[in-house]
């Protein structure tokens, strides 16, 4: 009995010590402040009566928690060894979503499960971040040679080339950063990445010409002049693009500098924001819940949500490094450059920094696939960082 | 990680430790993640430094975007105050109305079905609505219209395909991805394939409802088509939303109980909707038109000279800087109606009231503004006026009737001596105020002279011989003449020459003054002139302008002329007046003709000019249609030139002061202008001895109108008064009797009143025989407490046979319910 409890206190000692706080805090106090501003985000002044998004997205955060419960759970070797499985089977749902997907709005992303939605392209960015720590793993010298990066640039482009069918430019082009900052971390040469992204430039005018339709090229060109859209696209398109340039005359944009600017420094209060409230902000609680708290917060509110964020970052990168498996050390900086560059693209977006694309902020924005796909994220840290041989110990582990 | 030495993890497996042999790791993977650490750092920076400009340093300019995006203003009209008579009459008010208007997305199919295909199909509503409205116009000759419209409206071709599928196979998929198994929006999309079918909706329900109403249909149908396709056009999704959701008014004031009617018949006039409006309403309808006057909307110069007057005109769109403009003062709003003549213009600040603001958060969905503040508007106050309204109908009717039907051009007004009150005052022929706007009513009016002028105050005519009445007092106290100054008149003044007297007998005894006023007579008035300004002096027309002629009276009445009292000044500014008119003419006749000989010279160039192409002969036509016009507005030149320079010389020739002027102002005539009112404030201070009031329609507000007083000696007073009331009861007045129909003198109607006045007939048109007949005068007799002028331009008659009989019928009402029923 005593041995049992003394045992268990020594266990929960190595736990408390192995357990990442710093990402499990910063994860806490996101969702914290999603459950507040998407309750705000909810609200109609007009009817004084909040939507349904505010309970769906209590249940969503309830899912998602429970899915770290059971992601905590499975271990490290089957996680590393189904990962092709993983890659394999997102990809099909990729291809299956391009036949058998709703549309809506134009894009066929999503699966119709009954009353929820589900977006594969949101799994599909962690199973390639998967396949490519696997891909890694498995011998790193690949890293370091030209046709092991190449082989695993082929492994991104595949679901890269399936998004863009859908179309979703935003989350096509997520993959990018990662993909290059995994290359990166896994120990590619400079020249080689050099290459790569000068490759990358060069393809930059092809996809312009090629693969961009004229409503998506449209909304870029809004955000060089969101005042007077329409001048900046009769410089850069054609007649006959012209013509079929649509939802691009800047709304969103406008309204959300709005409510990031007449936030000020101390924000109008919570629940109080105008631009929100009154309903003037477009997709206030996905695409814009930054410009909801930016507005009802302020410049205090960016700064604590950014800190949550950084904080986050850090610990991932942290336990990146502590770690000794090489599949989860890749694995945790794949998942921490979506995270990052998720939330620099979004607020980027909000505050006018980024051209309009339809992506979320991870943990903050509502979305059932996005919420869990970002809760199995942080799941898979703790995760690994729970399992993992430590590379560097901690002060607790000696 | 920081304290972490990057070198000695990448130097580690290199170093062919046991760990990393076994584990191959990923060498300066700590280097390498705290690298990319820093590019998000660094991104992270970006961030931070953007929200600390957008939120800090240009935050108030964001909020300021903000708040006028949101705040919204409505005007609250306030409700103008009525205008009542002084017996309590109400003679202008502002009543509730019911329009007809249409609710066009619910009448109008096209609305519903632009919605459900830029929905589904998702072209540009702009193009489709573009090809829409071309497809109305021009469509349906195809064989297969159903696919020849889909064409028409050059949707993408995957579209159209789409569309053709569900149209085809109700169960096929496509058909419920575009109409999501919708009944109601597959009936749409099937009407919107035939464009007569989406329309037969809204035509159906307008000649259903023109039937009802009774109205042609064909207005209505113009009207709300030309409005949906003003709303099609609109490019800004707001605005786009925000018109149509207005509803478009489609008749206006319409009866109480049709407006009931339709509201309950409401289903089979679907769009179709009640809109209740004010207007401005005059119960009596002619009555009084020139004093009440009318409102309606300003033209551009008017509205600057408001402004000049410090009135606040708001011409802009109704945006939030209203607000400041509101709280200094009244607002008028460019499209609003505004008093513009008579008492609505002059008392318009207290009738108009204060409009109200009210100021609400806007939400970006269409639900309704919350008000967040708000300005209550005042109320206009009522204005109560002096007109007597029985006395003034029955004066509106004596015009009316006329002389033996024919209505007669003239004006007629009446006074309270001791007030300045004017208790009637006509201008005829008058318009009713309610339908004057009326085309068909407006093209009556234009035949009938100058309806719209008030000439009670601003047509000055020559006065005649109601004008010795001031000549005989004037004469009197400067002692040009006494009362015992008796003058012998033979027919002329002299000879036989032009200063001749028809209006009595010539072998008569001399006359007296109050003799010489009681017949008229021109001879002794001729003499009365000369004599008071004898020498070369102007005390005549001193007297003339001290008795209030030559300038206007301030009656509380807008665009009153003042006449005209000539003497040498006026003259020689009459003639500098000519002079500068024809120079004037001339130069334009010079510029004209030099546009003309240019027009000239191109037309012979481009005759002479080879090869003749299709656009020259155009080019040829257009410079000839030119000339044209120039020659015609030469000729109409020419004519004015050619009056101007009669002018002119007429001026020239008349440019001395004679005593042949003197002596015709002695009879009220030479160049002589009068208002009547003016001569009715005149018989008024001769009734009260001399005090001159201002008129003014404004009751009871406590004013004293006494202008002036002129301490008329009592002798010269009574001698002109004693004379009168010769010519109203003394067998010789010139408005003692009248001749009946087998030419036997009767007593006259207004010898049975106890009035004393003057007649007076200027002549106006010699050719014609046409004159101004005059009367006026003061009553009762004793203890004067009206004083009257009615005048009659344009008749055959003279003072005492025409102007008499309508003055006694307008005193009559006065003295009957003063003596009691």
């Amino acid at each position: 009995m005593s041995i049992t409890a003394f045992g268990a206190h020594i266990k929960a000692r190595r736990f408390a010590g192995r357990f990442n706080w710093a990402v499990a805090a910063s994860t806490a106090g996101l969702l914290a402040l999603s459950m507040a501003f998407i309750f705000s985000a909810s609200f109609h002044a007009a009817t004084q009566e909040y939507a349904r998004v505010a309970k769906m997205q209590v249940i969503w955060i309830g899912l998602g928690l429970a899915a770290i419960f059971f992601l905590m759970l499975v271990p490290l070797r089957l996680l590393r060894e189904s990962a092709p499985w993983i890659y394999a089977a997102s990809l099909f749902s990729l291809v299956a979503v391009l036949f058998i997907g709703t549309v809506h709005k134009g894009s066929t992303r999503w699966f119709a499960l009954g009353p929820v939605h589900v977006q594969p392209s949101e799994c599909a960015k962690i199973a390639t971040v998967f396949m490519l720590a696997w891909f890694f793993a498995k011998n790193p010298e690949r890293a370091r040679t030209l046709r092991g990066l190449a082989a695993a640039l082929a492994i991104a482009l595949v679901p890269i080339v399936l998004i863009l069918r859908e179309p979703d430019l935003g989350t096509a082009m997520i993959f990018v950063p990662v993909t290059l900052a995994m290359l990166f971390a896994a120990g590619a040469k400079k020249r080689h990445l050099a290459l790569f992204i000068a490759c990358g430039i060069m393809l930059v005018p092809l996809g312009w010409l090629f693969v961009l339709k004229p409503y998506q090229k449209g909304r870029l060109l809004v955000f060089l002049d969101p005042d007077n859209p329409r001048q900046a696209m009769k410089k850069f398109l054609s007649e006959d693009e012209l013509k079929r340039v649509r939802f691009a005359d800047g709304y969103h944009l406008r309204q959300s500098l709005m409510a990031v600017g007449s936030g000020g420094l101390t924000g109008k209060g919570y629940r109080r924001g105008t631009q929100n409230t009154l309903g003037y902000l477009p997709e206030r609680h996905t695409d814009f819940i930054f410009a909801v708290l930016a507005e009802e917060w302020g410049l205090i509110g960016c700064l604590v949500l950014l800190g949550l964020y950084g904080l986050l970052i850090v610990g991932g990168a942290d336990a990146a490094a502590r770690t000794s498996d090489p599949f989860s050390k890749l694995a945790i900086v794949g998942i921490i450059a979506i995270m990052a560059t998720q939330v620099i693209v979004n607020a980027g977006m909000n505050v006018g920094l980024f051209p309009i694309t339809g992506l979320t902020l991870p943990l903050l924005s509502y979305g059932g696939s996005s919420m869990l796909v970002s809760l199995a994220g942080i799941a898979l840290i703790l995760n690994f960082d729970l399992r993992t041989e430590r590379e560097i110990p901690r002060i607790s582990d000696k | 990680m920081a304290e972490s030495d990057p070198t000695s993890s990448s130097k580690t497996p290199a170093g062919g430790e046991p760990d990393s042999t076994r584990r191959p790791g990923f060498p300066g993977f700590q280097r390498r993640v705290l690298v990319l650490l820093v590019l998000v750092g660094l991104a992270f920076g970006c961030m931070v430094s953007r929200l600390v400009w957008m939120q800090v340093v240009s935050g108030d300019e964001y909020t300021e975007k903000a708040r006028q995006q949101r705040r919204y203003i409505k005007i609250l009209d306030a409700p103008p105050g009525s205008i009542v008579t002084s017996d309590g009459s109400v003679a202008a008010t502002t009543e509730g109305t019911f329009n007809v208007a249409a609710f066009l997305p619910d009448l109008d199919a096209r609305f519903a079905a632009i919605d459900i295909l830029v929905w589904y199909a998702r072209p540009n509503r702009r193009t489709l609505l573009k090809r829409m409205l071309e497809l109305g116009d021009a469509v349906a000759t195809s064989a297969d219209p159903g696919t020849a419209r889909l064409f028409a409206l050059r949707l993408t071709p995957k579209c159209v395909k789409l569309i053709r599928k569900a149209a085809e196979d109700d169960s096929d998929l496509s058909a419920s991805i575009i109409f999501r198994k919708n009944p109601a929006d597959r009936e749409l999309f099937d009407l919107y394939l035939d464009y007569d079918r989406l329309m037969a909706k809204s035509f159906r329900t307008i000649e259903a409802l023109a039937a009802f109403l009774g109205v042609d249909p064909a207005p209505l149908h113009r009207k709300a088509d030309d409005t949906a396709r003003k709303i099609f056009r609109l490019t800004n999704s707001f605005e786009y939303r925000a018109r149509r959701e207005t509803p478009v008014t489609l008749v206006k004031s319409v009866p109480e109980r049709t407006a009931f009617e339709l509201g309950v018949r409401a289903a089979e006039f679907p769009g179709i909707e009640i809109q209740t409006d004010q207007r401005r309403y005059y119960p009596g309808g002619q009555f009084a038109c020139h004093v009440i006057g009318y409102a309606g909307v300003l033209s551009p110069p008017e509205f600057k000279k408001l402004k000049a007057g410090g009135r606040i005109v708001w011409r802009g769109p109704k945006r939030f800087s209203v607000l400041d403009a509101m709280r200094e003062g009244s607002v008028f709003f460019a499209n609003e109606a505004v008093g513009r003549s008579g008492i609505e213009r002059s008392f318009e600040g207290i009738l108009a009231g204060m409009k109200g603001v009210a100021i609400s958060e806007r939400l970006a969905t269409q639900a309704s503004p919350v008000v967040h503040e708000m300005i209550a508007p005042v109320e206009g106050v009522d204005v109560h006026l002096t007109i007597d309204s029985e006395m003034q109908r029955i004066a509106e009717q004596v015009f009316a009737e006329g002389e033996g039907g024919e209505p007669l051009a003239g004006a007629a007004v009446v006074l309270n001596v001791n007030t300045g009150a004017v208790l009637v005052m006509v201008s005829a022929p008058g318009f009713d105020l309610n339908s004057f706007r009326n085309p068909r009513e407006y093209e009556k009016l234009k035949e009938k002279p100058s309806p719209f002028m008030n000439r009670a105050i601003s047509a000055p005519v020559p006065p005649g011989s109601v004008f010795k009445i001031l000549i005989a007092l004037g004469a009197l106290e400067e002692n040009a003449i006494s009362d015992r100054t008796h003058i012998r008149c033979r027919g002329y003044l002299h000879n036989p020459d032009a200063f001749r007297c028809r209006n009595h007998a010539a072998w008569l005894p001399p006359f007296g003054v109050s003799e010489a006023l009681c017949r008229s007579c021109n001879v002794f008035f001729y003499t009365a002139g000369e004599r008071m300004n004898a020498g070369g002096g102007v005390r005549l027309q001193e007297w003339a302008r001290m008795s209030g002629f030559g300038r206007p009276t301030g009656i509380d009445l807008p665009g009153e002329k003042g006449g005209t009292v000539p003497d040498l000044g006026w003259k020689k500014k009459r003639l500098e007046r000519a002079k500068s008119r024809l120079a004037e003419l001339r130069a334009k006749e010079k510029k004209l003709k030099r546009r003309f000989r240019k027009a000239h010279e191109e037309y012979t160039r481009l005759c002479n000019a080879e090869p003749e192409t299709k656009e020259s002969v155009s080019q040829i036509r257009k410079v000839e249609n030119k000339l044209r016009e120039f020659d015609r507005e030469l000729q109409k030149l020419y004519a004015r030139i050619e009056s101007a320079e009669k002018r002119l010389d007429w001026a020239q020739k008349d440019s001395f002061w004679t005593k042949g002027n003197d002596r015709l102002l002695g009879i009220g005539q030479g160049g002589v202008l009068v208002t009547p009112l003016q001569i009715a404030r005149f018989a008024a201070a001769i009734a009260n001895g001399g005090k001159f009031y201002r008129p003014h329609l404004l009751a009871a507000d406590g004013r004293n109108y006494l202008d002036w007083r002129i301490d008329f000696s009592p002798s010269a007073l009574a001698a002109v008064r004693r004379g009168m009331v010769m010519v109203v009861h003394d067998s010789r007045g010139t408005a003692h009797h009248r001749r009946d129909e087998n030419g036997n003198r009767i007593p006259s109607a207004l010898s049975m009143l106890p009035v004393a006045a003057k007649t007076g007939t200027a002549e106006t048109n010699r050719v014609k025989g046409l004159n101004q007949a005059w009367i006026a005068g003061y009553g009762p007799i004793g203890n004067p407490e009206i004083a009257f002028a009615v005048t009659v331009e344009n008749t055959k008659g003279h003072g005492g046979s025409v102007c008499g009989p309508m003055a006694a019928q307008i005193l009559a009402a006065y003295f009957s319910r003063r003596e009691g029923p």
